[in-house]
């Protein structure tokens, strides 16, 4: 159980720590011991973390106490710990991809996203773990170890993101930069009971992913609550020249907004089947939530959301095409060095031809319709993250009913790549426990650049809602 | 239960595609490449009657 991880000696949110760093009861140098202390603790345990330099971290966050001393002050981030997925390029830290293949391998630039971090102040203590390039769900990586569910060591935490969805859920980091190109920030959130908030496609800088799919691939913040999910998209969202996906012009700040009333956000809520098969301790969360919605002066109306269940088919479609035109030369040169997992799936976008692609990609505006045609009338949706919680570490599923030979990754994937597919933003908010005291995660999405009301949303339901992530709740108490 | 032409198919591919793929990982990626490339030539079915143009019919269009 996640409790047994916690500390409840550090502050466990950047609002908090900001309070205590800006009057002086704590020091980004005394952060960073804190995060290292626990990295001995639990990373044997855990691995979230495929590498990270404590004396680097030291000599930052030092530098940043004296910039903080002087009155130099860069904003939320400033001397806060976080980490970074390990396909995201860095300087400071070998970029492995997760994969034996990207061993050694050291970035001469760092991604925009990692600039923008630095920029902000933030300390980015390593590089955390993940699904080999991430091409999975699971998160074992007989590389670099595999990641489990802090929630429950017998069951994987979601990915592809997992290593950074477990080093913020037990508290080695504040939050964590992930990617997601079909739910792999969202669906670790979801299932390691955090937030995970997936931007508008083009908001945040791709430049420096190596992800290999670049029209469906996002970076987003995994976090313990909306607000610093919030100030971190503020500071590495904008337009970046170098990036071709990137759009121009300024980005909408959402940090400033929340705390304001939703009165009067008409909100959809997607609780039945037209999606496709969901379990029942998830669709009765999710339709509590917007019961919770509601009372906080949302104006909620079931909806359904047909005709987007081939969505998961034009995704991978697309994600294993592309991703497989990436690793053309790697995967006939280097091939025993890729898992057969992985291996598997870039064997088939080897295979696929140019009509499948076409198909997947001309799907893309009949997803957008679809989903244009559920937000009319509608401020944003409301609807699980994933179908289920969290499955074994060898990647099975509790059976669904309804869902019978359904491939797992389908299954998990079903309410998140619809978003990865139109390049709507949405953000998963933990909404409840399943019978096994598992993670239950309830989707936000919206129209391009809502990103200030899905989070508004967001933060008015954390703040009321009687389930919160144990740090939340232990802070709550002692408040 | 993984149909032998499915096999086969796509021991076609992986040779076209000359990968050095084992008897094992055809038959693994046989029912996936089934699975996806099933979905995606129902989907073109989908999007071609609702969606644009059908480009057979662009072609009678120019050709006639």
């Amino acid at each position: 159980m996640l409790s047994q991880y916690l500390d409840s000696t550090m502050p466990s949110t950047i609002f908090e720590a900001g309070r205590q760093l800006r009057t002086g009861a704590l020091t980004a140098a005394q952060l960073v011991q804190h995060t290292f202390a626990r990295l001995r603790q639990h990373e044997s345990t855990f691995h979230a973390f495929i590498s990270h330099d404590e004396e680097l971290a030291t000599r930052t966050a030092s530098e940043l106490d004296d910039e903080l001393a002087r009155g130099v002050d860069r904003g939320p981030l400033h001397g806060i710990p976080v980490g970074v997925k390990d396909n995201i390029a860095t300087t400071d830290f070998p970029t492995t991809f997760g994969s034996r293949v990207g061993r050694g391998n050291r970035p001469v630039e760092d991604a925009e996203v990692v600039r923008r971090l630095k920029a902000a102040g933030a300390i980015i203590v390593g590089k955390n773990n993940l699904h080999e390039f991430a091409l999975g769900p699971t998160n074992a990586n007989a590389e670099y170890g595999d990641v489990p569910n802090p929630w429950d060591l017998s069951r994987a935490p979601g990915g592809s993101s997992g290593g950074s969805a477990a080093a913020v859920a037990i508290g080695e980091v504040f939050v964590s930069l992930g990617t997601d190109s079909g739910g792999s920030v969202r669906i670790p959130a979801a299932m390691c009971g955090l937030v995970g908030l997936k931007p508008t496609h083009g908001r945040v800088s791709l430049r420096g992913l190596f992800g290999g799919a670049p029209s469906i691939d996002h970076i987003g913040p995994l976090s313990r609550s909306v607000g610093d999910a919030a100030v971190v998209y503020d500071a590495i969202a904008g337009h970046d020249p170098r990036d071709p996906e990137s759009l121009v012009g300024s980005p909408p700040r959402a940090a400033r907004d929340l705390g304001q009333s939703i009165d009067g956000v008409r909100v959809g809520v997607v609780a039945d089947r037209s999606m496709g098969a969901v379990h029942e301790e998830v669709r009765a969360a999710v339709e509590l939530a917007g019961r919770t919605l509601g009372r906080l002066g949302a104006t909620m109306t079931p909806i359904s959301l047909p005709g987007v269940d081939l969505g998961s088919h034009a995704l991978v479609g697309i994600a294993y095409a592309e991703v497989a035109a990436v690793h053309g030369e790697w995967i006939r040169t280097r091939r025993p060095e890729y898992g057969s997992d992985v291996r598997r799936l870039i064997d088939l976008g080897q295979i696929l031809s140019a009509r499948h692609y076409l198909s997947a990609q001309r799907s893309r505006r009949h997803l957008q319709r679809c989903l244009d045609e559920a937000l009319h009338g509608h401020d944003l949706l409301a609807l699980p993250t994933v179908a289920l919680t969290a499955g074994s570490r060898d990647g099975r599923l509790e059976p669904l009913e309804g869902d019978s030979g359904a491939l797992a990754l389908f299954t998990l994937i079903r309410f998140t790549g619809l978003f990865n597919m139109t390049g709507y933003p949405a953000i998963s908010i933990p909404c409840g426990l399943d019978g096994r005291g598992l993670p239950i995660g309830l989707q936000l999405a919206g129209r391009p650049d809502s990103e200030p009301l899905l989070l508004r949303v967001a933060a008015a339901f954390e703040a009321q809602q009687r389930f919160a992530a144990p740090q939340l709740v232990q802070q709550r108490g002692a408040a | 239960m993984t149909e032998h032409s499915d096999v086969d198919r796509v021991r076609v591919l992986c040779e076209a595609a000359e990968l050095p793929v084992s008897e094992p990982d055809l038959e693994a990626l046989a029912p996936l490449y089934a699975l996806i490339s099933g979905g995606l030539d129902q989907l073109a079915t989908v999007i071609q009657d609702g969606d644009t143009v059908p480009l057979r019919l662009a072609l009678e269009q120019t050709s006639g």
